[in-house]
């Protein structure tokens, strides 16, 4: 997203979001890492806010090498990894003689 | 029924409906030989069953339709399709899927390829043929039209229109069986189909 607002960091005003926060950090034996808790909840926020149109756009620019696969792989997670391998089962299924597959040549 | 042939291409009910809903289903049906499962067809018949007034256009009416198709296909007498019985039968939403890896478990040397919709339920039975060791391939929906392309029996624009289809009504589902199978071959379907299916 260059040329956005979201230069080195994302930042937004956190009220009571941020209190929520400090209070669990402190309720909470051993305390909580906020950063490690905010970074884990907006990649999650983000893979619920795609939708399908969304994903299928991703996975475009990913394969044209638009978008970085750490970045794809942020929306997308495994399932960049799911295409290569659906990609490799199917190459493996082409080099089948596929007129075994017609009904002229069944059970000869 | 138990006599019924086993073809070496093996699809489940949601596969066979995705490529009953395409342009090539006639020549599909008229071409393959190919398997399935009692319990399939009892799906695609709870598809035509629970679906009566389904509205044009919903998904509803989409999985009815195509359902319909396969079933009288099924039932043709001169159809070289087959429906083999697995017993015990499995019940749940996932019995299609359940009764594929019943029939494999029993007779998996029988089989070469297997089509399924479901990417969760490909990996699936993926892992079945590797811990049976059997020599099958588990893939998309879209390689059935591709051995019709193969066999020079529908023309690269036909088969990028059909796989096209797939992605507009089944979505990411979709559109992971058949960018794989794009990215396979390669076939060029960019002159085929237009831009909201290849987004810019």
């Amino acid at each position: 997203m260059s040329g956005s607002s979201y230069d080195e960091t994302i930042q937004f005003r956190a009220g009571a979001e941020k209190e929520a926060a400090e209070l669990l950090d402190e309720v909470h034996i051993g305390g909580v890492n906020v950063s490690e808790l905010a970074r884990t909840g907006l990649v999650e926020m983000l893979r619920r806010s795609l939708d399908e149109q969304d994903e299928i756009t991703v996975y475009e620019r990913y394969s044209r090498g638009e978008i970085d696969e750490d970045v794809a792989r942020v929306l997308l997670g495994e399932k960049i990894d799911q295409m290569e391998a659906e990609k490799d089962a199917f190459e493996s299924a082409m080099e089948r003689d596929t007129s075994a597959f017609l009904a002229d040549s069944d059970g000869e | 029924m138990a006599s019924d042939p086993r073809h070496p291409l093996l699809a489940d009910t949601s596969s066979l409906i995705a490529v009953a809903n395409t342009d090539q289903w006639d020549v599909l049906a008229e071409s393959l030989a190919l398997t399935t499962t009692n319990v399939c067809k009892h799906e695609l018949q709870n598809h035509v069953n629970s679906n009566t007034h389904a509205p044009e256009g919903s998904r509803e009416q989409y999985l009815k339709r195509g359902s319909q198709r396969v079933l009288a296909h099924l039932d043709d007498e001169s159809s070289s399709w087959s429906c083999v019985t697995v017993v015990p039968r499995p019940h749940g939403p996932d019995a299609g899927e359940e009764s594929l890896k019943q029939e494999l478990s029993e007779h998996g040397d029988s089989y070469q390829v297997v089509s399924l919709l479901d990417g969760a339920a490909r990996r699936s039975i993926r892992r079945l043929v590797d811990d049976h060791g059997y020599d099958i391939d588990v893939v998309g929906p879209p390689y059935l039209l591709y051995v019709l392309f193969d066999n020079e029996l529908i023309s690269k624009a036909e088969f990028c229109e059909a796989s096209g289809e797939m992605i507009r009504t089944e979505g990411w589902t979709g559109y992971e069986v058949v960018k794989y199978a794009w990215a396979s071959i390669p076939v060029d379907c960019s002159e085929f189909l237009d831009d909201d299916i290849l987004p810019p």
